[in-house]
């Protein structure tokens, strides 16, 4: 069997699965709708066993930080305590029990909410500062867009609103949906060329 | 040292996107200083409309660590989602391969740094704080955890180009990275990261689309002018 056999086998795996699922989208037929339907089951299975590789992966490496004393080894030994207790909770209770739900009330939710607090300070000093490393015409109608949109949804009484409102309102009805669906369609095509060379095997992220 | 991009290098006509000419100055500058390239491909899987943008990083994770496995610190790869760490995982192991320095790779040079958006980009954070990263990849599907990975890279000091398919991170990128790439931008990455001619036929087959695209949009747009339709 020379080299070329399995890479073959691999390719064909991948064209055959992807066409059998694209086909299903405009065929009906019991036995194509059938295999369609199993494939959909094992892309399931597969998900969840390459999660589970994945978290396994990623154990390894801060196991490793933490043994060998790398920089950020105590992030790394947080991580590991909490995924024990994370893990140990869900293991025993059940990932729907009060002990759940309280991590998640009290651990993660908090710490979510504050990460998209931050997210709001990160972007209004990204902005002032796009603006004094990039002062292009792009860089102001950027800012002019942002500034009609908030105002626009805000009511202040010191400023005349109906004005801003229709403003705000031909902003998002013309040019931001016109350069949404445009860069949509370019999207929408990218993906397909992609999708195309899987199918064909001219793309293999697959390959070992 | 002038920006060039790949496909000028391979004599191929293709248009010239900032952002990738700015990738491979990144990538050959932290070859020569004995830095790290981050490459994270965002928490979007492979399933569904958001694989398209995942497959596109791959791509480039392939090239990139391709042209860094025998360098000081190798290309490390951070993700999101359980498959697309095992994806990621193969192709770098494919690119040391492709190299010929297979004995350096190492199953942790890409693996998975959290399930939840906000846990992956927690965990791409320590990366780049601790790894020696001196330029910040980001291709693939991203929410608006982009802000705090695109963030923490420019606060360590590195070049950060972003791509990604949802339109609010493309605002965000637009907004914190001077290197973004926007719409099918992110797509075309094999191409001009010389990954083979059936990228550039790629290319020019999305180039013929848009033009079909455009003429029907227009044909639309008189047809229903003339009130026809």
């Amino acid at each position: 069997m020379s080299r070329r056999t399995p890479q073959f086998f691999l390719i064909a795996i991948a064209a055959i699965a992807g066409i059998v699922l694209l086909a299903g989208y405009f065929i009906s037929l019991p036995f194509l709708d059938g295999l369609r339907s199993y494939l959909f089951q094992l892309a399931i299975v597969l998900t969840g066993v390459a999660l589970l590789v994945g978290i396994i992966n990623l154990l390894f490496v801060h196991v490793m930080k933490v043994l060998r004393l790398q920089t950020g080894a105590l992030y790394s030994l947080v991580l590991l305590i909490s995924f024990t207790i994370t893990f140990t909770v869900g293991f025993l209770f059940g990932p729907t029990s009060a002990w759940s739900r309280w991590i998640f009330n009290h651990v993660q939710l908090p710490v979510e909410t504050s990460l998209l607090a931050i997210i709001t300070v990160i972007l209004v000093v990204g902005l002032i500062r796009m603006l004094y490393r990039r002062p292009s015409a792009n860089s102001l109608i950027f800012l002019f867009t942002v500034v009609i949109t908030l105002v626009g949804i805000i009511s202040l009484p010191w400023i005349e609103s109906s004005l801003i409102t229709e403003a705000r309102s031909w902003l998002l009805s013309v040019p931001v949906t016109g350069g949404m669906r445009g860069i949509l369609i370019g999207i929408a095509i990218g993906t397909i060329a992609t999708g195309l060379r899987i199918l064909t095997g001219a793309e293999r992220p697959y390959e070992n | 040292m002038r920006k060039q991009d790949w496909s000028e290098i391979s004599g191929r006509s293709l248009r010239s996107i900032p952002a990738y000419k700015s990738l491979r100055y990144a990538v050959f500058q932290a070859i020569e200083t004995g830095k790290r390239v981050h490459l994270t491909l965002g928490s979007g899987g492979i399933n569904g409309l958001r694989g398209g943008a995942g497959f596109a990083g791959l791509e480039i994770l392939r090239q990139v660590t391709k042209l860094t496995a025998h360098s000081d610190r190798p290309t490390l790869a951070t993700s999101g989602d359980g498959t697309l760490a095992v994806l990621s995982q193969d192709s770098s192991h494919h690119a040391f391969k492709a190299a010929l320095n297979e004995s350096r790779y190492h199953p942790t040079m890409a693996h998975l740094s959290g399930v939840y958006p906000f846990a992956y980009a927690a965990g791409s954070l320590s990366v780049i704080s601790d790894e020696q990263v001196s330029t910040t990849v980001l291709v693939g599907h991203f929410g608006s955890e982009i802000a705090l990975i695109a963030d923490a890279s420019h606060g360590a000091g590195c070049t950060t180009i972003a791509g990604t398919d949802n339109l609010s991170a493309q605002a965000i990128t637009y907004v914190l990275t001077e290197d973004h790439l926007i719409g099918e931008e992110v797509y075309v990455g094999g191409a001009y990261t010389q990954a083979g001619l059936m990228h550039l036929v790629s290319i020019r087959a999305q180039d013929y689309f848009r033009w079909i695209v455009v003429v029907m949009i227009i044909i639309g747009a008189i047809l229903k002018f003339a009130g026809w339709i």
